[in-house]
């Protein structure tokens, strides 16, 4: 059983406070991702686990065992870095043979298990060749066949994709969904690239400031994103000042410059006892968001905005507009081109209050 | 106008131009000439005289005493290579891998020893080894030894002033090196099962071999050509070819019998160089 526990991590380099306390569980064969931008502690946390670093207080285990500050060649686990770190002396074949030859593993069964896992990521026949002779995408599976060929406990993935470009990159994404459902090994993959998080994981932890803000399945985050700073990395999204005007049942009130708008997305444990008139966030997608030339309905659960339409761009599927509120702020509308209003008039954009983030300051 | 491709080319070639001129003038032709004294008869009256004769080659090669002086030389050369190379590549690693503020400046450290002339340096030495030096001085009075060390105007006085002359070229070549091997590929070997010896060993060490040859090269090729030093810190007691040479030249005023000693060397060392670079460029084959 690999499954991990990450228990209390702490880092300091100098006075930089790199990892604040990260705690999470994965589980047996499940593929996280640790996302966030640079400097937010994912690459320190990973290396930790890989044993390159050991952190100041906190531990983490594997299964039963205490793996915090043993020798990363005991830890049994595999890693691939973002640039490949093939070893540029040695054949493909060396490269991947290379850990069964530190486990003195016997000739004829290295030969086999290479061969094997050759076929697994597709590179059969190049065996003899020499890193710099393959193109990036190719090392970068030689790089995935070595950490796997020894069976880890534990696949660590420090931007792997990275350095590919585009195409490719979208092609890997799926590969590495494809080959870790097939292996059955657990994963933790780095990554600052949100899409790449959202499509490759299982689950999604994600990191500011050497923190956790939330660990959620990609679906959950995107919808119910805890904080503020999650709310802007995934996806994009329009963020009113506000104050907070009290819970009332299932929903909650703040007030904006546009007018009292209801919330029905949020987490209620950050709001419970929370002062009338603090300060949050209100947070909407736009995608969320309806624009019409008219005022529509006014209903319950809806949040409406006058505004006047300042930019649209046609990008085929749908208009995306900027539109400037009565409050002053800058909106983002990304509507169907069946509705078509023209620049410089006036519109009204509303949103569900279900649709509608509310969220503490950081 | 539309440059053509002569004119391209004859502008690549005019880049060369100045170094190629230094080098004719200052390296080809003098040498040229040394090759053409070594084979006049010797005279005592004028550097040579005219004609053709093998007799300073003859000579030479069947003397046994030119090659046990040749021999030591180039084992000195491979002495102080070896010493050079175990003395810096910790070093050279520490510095390559360094993320210190204080980086250039063990850097600078490290190559100063070259702001001060060879000469200087070696009368330097001598303060320190001499039977009445510093270093003999201090253990006597600490009652550590009852006679003064012989430290100095022996092999091992050379050694001491070879190594240190010519260490930071070591240095310098050994570090450029190291620092151009990605670090994570050690993390790699260590994840998949390597201790951290094993992975310097089968990755670092293997990786590194240009800086090895190059740095091993030009600590080579400067100690057994190295003049100053042996001289002034060997005394008259320890020979080396350089030595013998402008004994045989100046001294015993024979100029076409130093002219062959130092073709002899020349093309015996160009041979050894070639074979050693051969060796490494085998293992070195999957790099580049």
């Amino acid at each position: 059983m690999a499954r991990v526990i990450l228990d209390s991590l702490k880092k300091t380099y100098g006075s930089n406070l790199i990892l604040n306390n990260i705690s999470t569980v994965i589980e047996d064969g499940e593929l996280v991702s640790l996302l966030g931008p640079s400097g937010c502690g994912k690459t320190t946390t990973l290396r930790c686990i890989a044993g390159f670093e050991i952190p100041d207080s906190g531990t983490i285990t594997i299964g039963d065992t205490d793996i915090t500050t043993m020798q990363p060649e005991q830890r049994d686990i595999g890693m691939v870095f973002q640039n490949y770190a093939l070893f540029p002396h040695m054949t493909v074949f060396d490269n991947v043979a290379f850990g069964l030859r530190m486990r003195k593993v016997p000739r004829e069964e290295i030969a086999k298990r290479v061969r094997h896992i050759m076929k697994v990521v597709g590179l059969e026949g190049f065996e003899k060749r020499y890193p710099r002779m393959l193109s990036g995408g190719q090392q970068q599976r030689v790089a995935i066949a070595r950490a796997l060929v020894i069976q880890p406990r534990l696949l660590l993935l420090d931007e792997p994709l990275a350095n590919l470009d585009a195409k490719l990159r979208e092609e890997m994404r799926f590969y590495l969904k494809k080959l870790q459902k097939e292996v059955g090994i657990t994963m933790i993959y780095v990554t600052h690239d949100q899409s790449e998080a959202l499509v490759l994981s299982d689950r999604i932890v994600v990191m500011f400031n050497g923190r956790i803000h939330q660990s959620a399945a990609p679906e959950e985050l995107y919808r119910h994103p805890a904080t503020l700073n999650v709310a802007n990395f995934i996806g994009l999204i329009n963020v009113f000042d506000a104050s907070f005007r009290g819970l009332d049942g299932d929903g909650a009130f703040a007030e904006s410059a546009c007018g009292l708008l209801r919330c029905e997305n949020f987490m209620p444990e950050h709001f419970r006892g929370m002062a009338d008139g603090t300060a949050v966030k209100v947070g909407i997608r736009p995608e969320s968001l309806t624009i019409s030339s008219f005022c529509p309905e006014s209903l319950p659960g809806l949040n409406v905005i006058s505004g006047t339409v300042k930019e649209k761009v046609y990008i085929g599927n749908m208009f995306d507009y900027r539109v400037a509120t009565s409050g002053g702020e800058l909106v983002r509308v990304q509507a169907s081109p069946s509705v078509d209003i023209p620049m410089g008039s006036s519109c009204w954009i509303s949103a569900g209050a279900v649709d509608t983030l509310l969220l503490p300051l950081e | 106008m539309a440059v053509t491709k002569t004119q391209q080319a004859a502008s690549r070639m005019l880049l060369f131009l100045p170094a190629a001129l230094w080098i004719m003038i200052f390296f080809v032709l003098p040498y040229s000439f040394l090759g053409y004294v070594s084979f006049k008869p010797t005279s005592s009256s004028s550097a040579y005289l005219p004609g053709f004769t093998l007799e300073n080659y003859v000579f030479n090669l069947t003397d046994p005493f030119f090659w046990t002086i040749l021999g030591e030389t180039l084992l000195g050369g491979v002495a102080t290579v070896v010493i050079c190379l175990l003395i810096s590549y910790p070093l050279a690693y520490r510095l390559a891998r360094s993320r210190s503020k204080y980086r250039s400046l063990l850097y600078m450290v490290v190559i100063s020893p070259l702001l001060v002339g060879v000469v200087i340096r070696c009368y330097g030495w001598m303060v320190l080894l001499a039977d009445k030096g510093l270093i003999n001085d201090l253990l006597l009075k600490a009652g550590i030894i009852d006679a003064p060390l012989p430290l100095m105007y022996n092999m091992f006085g050379v050694m001491v002033g070879l190594v240190q002359v010519y260490m930071p070229y070591m240095v310098i070549s050994l570090t450029g090196s190291i620092q151009a091997i990605n670090p994570e590929l050690e993390y790699t070997a260590r994840s998949l099962g390597a201790s951290r010896f094993t992975a310097f060993r089968k990755i670092t060490l293997p990786m590194s071999l240009p800086g090895i040859m190059s740095g091993s090269i030009l600590v080579f090729v400067l100690t057994i050509s190295s003049y100053a030093i042996p001289l002034l810190l060997g005394g008259n007691k320890t020979l080396t070819t350089p030595l013998m040479i402008v004994q045989t030249a100046l001294d015993a005023f024979d100029w076409p019998g130093g002219a062959s000693m130092a073709v002899i060397m020349f093309v015996i060392v160009v041979t050894l160089l070639s074979i050693y670079i051969k060796v490494l460029m085998h293992a070195m084959r999957g790099l580049k």
